[in-house]
């Protein structure tokens, strides 16, 4: 038995030893062997089509483009020519351009702006850049949702009005345009698969070509968030810490890369479209606004929606005084003076009422300490903001002024 | 949709099968906590059986590393979704980890255990709470369960602290996918026979990469091979981990949220709702040479898949991500003196499907770099005393884009009390 046992498990014990090694060979052998190297790869749907040079930077996602009115170049250029056109409103005397003026980042710097007949706008103008990115447009009008609506306001709207088209005159307007030469050969090749082309349909639809191109990602924010660390100052960058800070809240309005919380582009599956009572009224207590003033409750009547109204981008914001949608704030060291008060007491006046107890007012504007270093770093972010090459981009000035 | 029961299934029956072919030329078994390098204190060998002890022991690694990579932000290896504890190693003088065990067993099989822990600059917390029962079923089959707070057993590699390994940092394979290590509340059943070793175990899922609650799960079954002959001996195994998360987030992200940039809020809001199939092949060999040397090998295979969703407030997109990964370790002891190089890499593809999925994948570190993450180390210990050593370590991490070069100088300690 020994004899024949001791061999056999020599053997055994000489195969074990084989295979163990060999496996041993064969698993190192497997991991160097194996090669490709890690990738990420996407399928967007062709949700990232488009036909129109948007000219963002890698890391900014597309603007949506309606179905009924995809972007083309032809579309943008006719409807700046329309923009900048004072031809384009009932007496010929307002374009779009009055109340937004490239210079000062598309806004006017008046409190409120005046129509074409003299009428005084309850609101202050907004400025134009990056609205394609605005869930909702105007002031506090959940409703309006596109350009394409938005622009009949200005266009047609009566109470204010603006630039004053109406059916007396709407023929009159289109015959303006069409004695334009320019027009024929903008038009036609805006619209080459229309007979007639021009009429208000195929106008709103470039000018909110125009207005939806107007994008902006330039400023020394953008530079530094890009990787850029100069290009913010100490200050700024100090300031920049505040602003995404949790003592100040200012983030959760006026953040993201549109710096609103109400912005919408082609990568969002759930939209957001809020609005918001910082405290600017609380008219006898009772958490009201002025009567020709009082935000998304005038659509929807609902009491909690009083004196609520959309956060703007605070892009460009340093250029864009006076502030707040009534245009009450002149200055941005007023503006922080009365977020850091938590909304505004007015004490007397047909107005009088404390806002920061407005009982609608949003549950981030609570108020915080602020040193005047801490207000000037905040001010030096905000004029961060500003993106200088859009003030002076000849694709979004006035086409008319070169003839 | 997110279970492939065929392949695990299949290889569930792989590993069963290439178990039983190297048990069968096997003649000399090790119990499960009797590998003469292991380190794992587990309480599960037949030996123990036979015994009652009340142990208390404790162990501390700490180390000067003289750089590290994501210093001031939460560290994000590019490719893969992220949690658990799974930090990147601190620069300077800093606790690895330090541990305190108490392990307790009866004559007639029932045992306990706590282990309190330490990482780094993070708070004390209680890594291990448990109770079992340990009892023989048939002459040569031995049953344990086991109940309570416990570290996963799928892989050795899963329990060790930084003063057992050879090296302070963790593994960048558990990193990556097991968030630091596996640990959860949960019951294990343990069967064993010889030199073979099969266990299943059953978590709550509140720990990364699951999730507890409706909708969050953890599962793993495991099967090791443990023997010795002549001057040789092994541990060879495998695992399957499954897991399902529901509306996971980076937690490191939500512990340590700052608003330092609008991408860390964008990073900290995203979630991931889905199924984390992982398969691990663990293999161990070591020799006894003259003069009282030793050289051994380890390393670990491992295949993970993801399939699930990423959303955050206003996006969407769903995500197929099919990951690989190795590690592999030579060490060479002799006397006082222990040799190590460590190298581990990650093959990380993944596939984002809808329109947020670049925008999600930027945000989330879903994003590629160009190359396969990886880490290189080489260390040397030396024993000071038997339970007191010093440790010099180099390595080259390539995990993120910017890799690192550092030297490390620590002391390691661990002794039953």
């Amino acid at each position: 038995m020994l004899d024949v046992s001791i061999p056999l498990m020599g053997n055994l014990s000489r195969a074990r030893n084989f295979f163990l090694h060999s496996l041993l060979i064969a698993v190192i052998v497997l991991l160097t062997a194996c090669g490709g190297t890690s990738e990420t790869t996407f399928d967007d749907q062709g949700v990232n089509r488009t036909a129109f040079d948007w000219q963002l930077p890698a890391s900014v996602p597309l603007p949506f483009e309606p179905e009924n009115n995809p972007m083309t170049e032809a579309k943008f250029q006719l409807g700046r020519h329309l923009f900048f056109d004072r031809r384009l409103s009932g007496n010929g005397e307002q374009s779009c351009a009055d109340c937004h003026q490239q210079n000062i980042g598309f806004t006017d710097g008046l409190v409120v702006s005046v129509g074409s007949t003299g009428d005084l706008h309850p609101r202050n103008a907004q400025p134009l850049l990056n609205v394609a990115y605005n869930a909702t447009l105007t002031w506090a009008n959940p409703s309006l949702v596109t350009l394409e609506q938005q622009i009949l306001v200005p266009l047609f709207g009566e109470f204010p009005v603006e630039q004053g088209i109406n059916d007396g005159n709407r023929e009159e307007v289109l015959d303006r345009l069409r004695d334009e030469p320019r027009y024929q050969t903008l038009f036609a090749e805006a619209y080459p698969e229309l007979g007639d082309p021009i009429d208000y349909e195929n106008i709103v639809k470039a000018i909110a070509s125009f207005v939806r191109g107007m994008v902006s990602f330039n400023s020394d924010f953008d530079r530094y968030e890009r990787g850029q660390s100069s290009a913010l100052s100490a200050s700024a960058q100090q300031g920049r810490k505040l602003f995404f800070g949790e003592e100040l809240e200012c983030f959760h309005c006026h953040g993201g890369y549109n710096l609103s919380d109400s912005t919408f582009d082609r990568t969002m599956t759930f939209i957001e479209r809020p609005f918001h009572n910082t405290g600017l009224f609380n008219i006898n207590g009772t958490g009201d606004f002025p009567s020709n003033n009082q935000g998304v409750f005038e659509i929807t009547e609902d009491p909690a929606d009083m004196g609520k109204f959309r956060a703007p981008s605070l892009r460009n914001i340093a250029l864009t005084a006076p502030y707040m949608h009534d245009g009450s704030l002149v200055s941005l060291e007023e503006v922080i003076d009365f977020y850091a008060a938590g909304g505004r007491n007015i004490e007397s006046g047909p107005h009088a009422g404390d806002g920061r107890l407005n009982p609608f007012k949003d549950g981030f504007v609570t108020g915080f300490d602020i040193t005047e270093q801490e207000k000037a770093d905040l001010i030096a972010f905000l004029n961060s903001l500003t993106d200088e090459t859009f003030l002076t981009n000849e694709r979004f000035s006035d086409p008319w002024s070169t003839l | 949709m997110y279970r492939s029961l065929p392949a695990t299934l299949l290889f569930t029956l792989l590993v069963y099968l290439l178990v039983t072919i190297l048990a069968s030329l096997s003649t000399t078994a090790l119990a499960h906590s009797d590998v003469p390098f292991g380190s794992s204190s587990d309480s599960s060998s037949s030996l123990d059986n036979l015994l009652s002890y009340t142990r208390i022991s404790a162990g501390l690694s700490a180390t000067y590393r003289e750089d590290t990579i994501a210093e001031n932000s939460v560290w994000q290896i590019p490719g893969v979704l992220m949690g658990g504890d799974a930090h990147a190693p601190e620069k300077s003088f800093s606790l690895d980890d330090a541990s305190l065990m108490f392990d307790w067993k009866h004559p007639d099989g029932v045992f306990a255990g706590l282990e309190f822990s330490k990482h780094g600059d993070h708070d004390l917390e209680m890594e291990e709470a448990y109770a079992g029962l340990d009892f023989e079923l048939t002459d040569t089959l031995n049953l344990e369960f086991t109940g309570g707070s416990l570290k996963a057993a799928f892989s050795p590699e899963n329990t060790t602290h930084a003063y057992q390994r050879p090296f302070s940092e963790n593994d960048l394979l558990y990193d990556a996918f097991y968030g630091g290590h596996y640990a959860d509340e949960g019951v294990r059943f343990e069967l064993s026979s010889g030199s073979l070793t099969l266990g299943t175990e059953i978590w709550r899922g509140d720990q990364f990469p699951a999730t507890a609650g409706t909708g969050g799960e953890a599962q793993d079954i495991y099967l090791y091979w443990l023997g010795q002959a002549d001057t040789h001996w092994w541990r060879i195994g495998g695992w399957i981990f499954n897991s399902r998360g529901d509306a996971r987030t980076d937690d490191r992200l939500s512990r340590d949220h700052q608003h330092g940039t609008t991408d860390s809020e964008d990073a900290a809001n995203i979630y991931f709702d889905g199924a984390q199939q992982a398969a691990g092949f663990h293999l161990t060999f070591g020799q006894m040479l003259e003069n009282g040397w030793q050289w051994r090998i380890s390393g670990e295979v491992h295949h993970v898949r993801v399939d699930g969703n990423l959303t955050d407030d206003t996006r969407a997109a769903s995500l197929e991500g099919r990951y690989y990964g190795y590690w592999i370790q030579p060490e060479l002891e002799a006397g006082k003196h222990l040799l190590a190089v460590r190298y581990a890499l990650l093959n990380l593809d993944n596939h984002l499907i809808g329109a947020a999925g670049e925008s999600l994948a930027s945000d989330s570190g879903l994003t590629d770099m160009d190359e396969d993450p990886t880490w290189l180390g080489m260390s040397y210990r030396y024993r000071l005393r038997e339970s007191l050593a010093i440790r010099l370590e180099w390595t080259h991490n390539q995990s993120v884009a910017a890799d690192n070069n550092y030297g490390a100088v620590g002391i390691t300690w661990g002794a039953a009390l």
